[in-house]
């Protein structure tokens, strides 16, 4: 499939989510394994971040500051209105898009679930916080292959940090889910874990938004 | 052996050609130089976007953004523009075979007072000085620092250090690596993490405000007086605390104090405002000032 479809159809991921579906683009997908690929990822991670709602979250200041740019960039800047499409758009190249948007929902959404310590049932939420971190595992490894592939440096200080920092993330989130096991209604523990996932999706955002500023 | 050069070791008639030979080595480390005036309204917005290179930014009492810039390579290039009441700063690449060196380019701004500003300098240094709109900075190794600072204050970096000195407002910082100084700053509310790197907190309790610090390994120091007002809650999972506060314990206790493996809670003095200090397996030290 060409690489012009799959851009196009990053362009109109916005849309797709939204429910504005055009029969091109299915016609594509059908045939593009790599957007099918792709919108399966962000399908899963829309339904985890809407299962999540319940959380009090705030989403990370990138989110905000990439959304204010693009409102800038339009003229908007003090009517906060916008949709996926017009945050999309921006980036040509769809494994950029693709990850730079699942990105933006993990970095808002990443809340591991929190015991009440005065439950005494807290330890019951052991499995809900196992397969929780598992499901952030497997997006985020999914986020970071597509990153990696689409990643090009040309600063090699920068570059020796980021992956310093991305082994150092992969640690903490080790560390930390040692300790969720062994302290399973440990609340501070679970917000450390959250935090390092947190620091991971962060970070790969941070290297595909470079990426697009360098284009 | 002596390497001091005397004086008197080059004659006069030789400092005209020392002179030259100086300006030639000096003159071409910029080639490229570009400085524009935006006459702009209440709160202006600037948008800097660059990816390495020396930031400054100051602020005067005109309406008008001044930008400088200077750059050596002809593989990138500078653009300022002005849309409505937002001024928009960039380096832009001309080839996508651009080595480090090459991406360089300083910026100097002056601004109005009340502007806001958003910057993003990945490598270099950003320092910003006097501004009292709400700033944000995104930095991937460029430390930052700020004096005199108002409005809401954001900072992320990987691996940069963040000094905010005088600043007020609030302010959230984050780093994966950086060292985190806050220092003589009357914030309403610091929310500031970094994973690996530490923070240093000497500056002011407001009432009612809320200050969190939070590092993964980092060590946290937090510096208060005896009549400080604040209700402190550290909480270290693996690591120690060192304390010297004089806390006396709350009648109710909050319900996530006990989630710390070590920790403390307790209120100085009146306890108006709300210190939360916490690390994964960083050593936290709650210290007297001298």
């Amino acid at each position: 499939m060409s690489s012009t479809e799959c851009a196009r159809f990053a362009g109109d991921l916005g849309n797709w989510m939204e429910g504005q579906r055009s029969g091109a683009f299915s016609e594509h997908l059908a045939g593009c394994e790599a957007c099918r690929g792709a919108l399966a990822d962000m399908e899963v991670i829309c339904a985890e971040a809407s299962l999540l709602g319940s959380e009090t979250w705030e989403p990370s200041p990138r989110v905000w500051l990439s959304l204010r740019t693009q409102l800038e960039r339009e003229g908007i800047v003090r009517a906060p209105r916008w949709n996926l499409r017009s945050i999309f758009s921006q980036f040509p190249r769809p494994a950029l898009s693709f990850a730079y948007a699942a990105l933006l929902v993990l970095a808002a959404v990443l809340v591991i679930p929190k015991a009440n310590h005065t439950d005494p049932t807290a330890w019951d939420k052991e499995p809900e916080i196992t397969s929780s971190a598992a499901a952030y595992d497997k997006q985020l490894t999914s986020a970071e292959g597509q990153t990696m592939l689409a990643w090009s440096e040309p600063d090699p200080e920068i570059a020796a940090a980021i992956k310093a920092d991305l082994s150092l993330a992969d640690e903490h989130i080790s560390l930390c889910r040692q300790t969720v096991r062994e302290q399973p209604q440990n609340e501070l523990a679970r917000d450390y874990l959250n935090d390092a996932y947190q620091q991971k999706a962060e970070l790969l955002a941070t290297m595909v938004e470079r990426g697009v500023n360098l284009q | 052996m002596n390497a001091t050069l005397p004086a008197r070791s080059i004659s006069m008639r030789a400092w005209p050609a020392v002179s030259i030979a100086l300006l030639l080595t000096a003159a071409p480390s910029f080639a490229n130089h570009l400085e524009k005036h935006f006459p702009v309204e209440a709160h202006p917005v600037v948008v800097i976007h660059n990816p390495s290179g020396r930031l400054t930014i100051q602020s005067w009492s005109k309406a008008e953004v001044q930008v400088v810039a200077d750059h050596a390579s002809d593989e990138i290039a500078v653009d300022a523009m002005q849309k409505g009441n937002m001024i928009d700063v960039r380096t832009r690449l001309l080839s996508q075979s651009v080595s480090p060196d090459q991406l360089r380019a300083d910026y100097a701004l002056i601004v109005p007072q009340d502007a806001e500003l958003q910057i993003h300098n990945d490598s270099g240094t950003v320092q910003v000085v006097r501004v009292f709109g709400d700033t944000a900075v995104e930095t991937a190794t460029a430390p930052v620092v700020m004096e005199d600072m108002g409005g809401h204050l954001s900072v992320k970096t990987i691996g940069g250090a963040v000094e905010c000195t005088r600043c007020s407002g609030r302010l959230e910082v984050f780093s994966f690596t950086g060292n985190l100084r806050l220092l003589q700053s009357h914030n309403s509310s610091v929310r500031a993490f970094t994973a690996n790197g530490s923070i240093f907190f000497d500056s002011d309790f407001l009432p009612n405000g809320l200050y969190m610090l939070r590092t993964f390994s980092g060590a946290i120091d937090l510096l208060f007086s005896p009549g400080d007002s604040f209700t402190l809650q550290t909480g270290s999972l693996r690591g120690t605390i060192n304390n010297e506060a004089r806390l006396t314990p709350t009648v109710r206790a909050p319900a996530r104090s006990s989630r710390f493996a070590s920790g403390m809670f307790g209120s100085n003095s009146q306890g108006s405002a709300r210190v939360e200090v916490t690390s994964f397996d960083g050593t936290i030290n709650i210290r007297k000032r001298e």
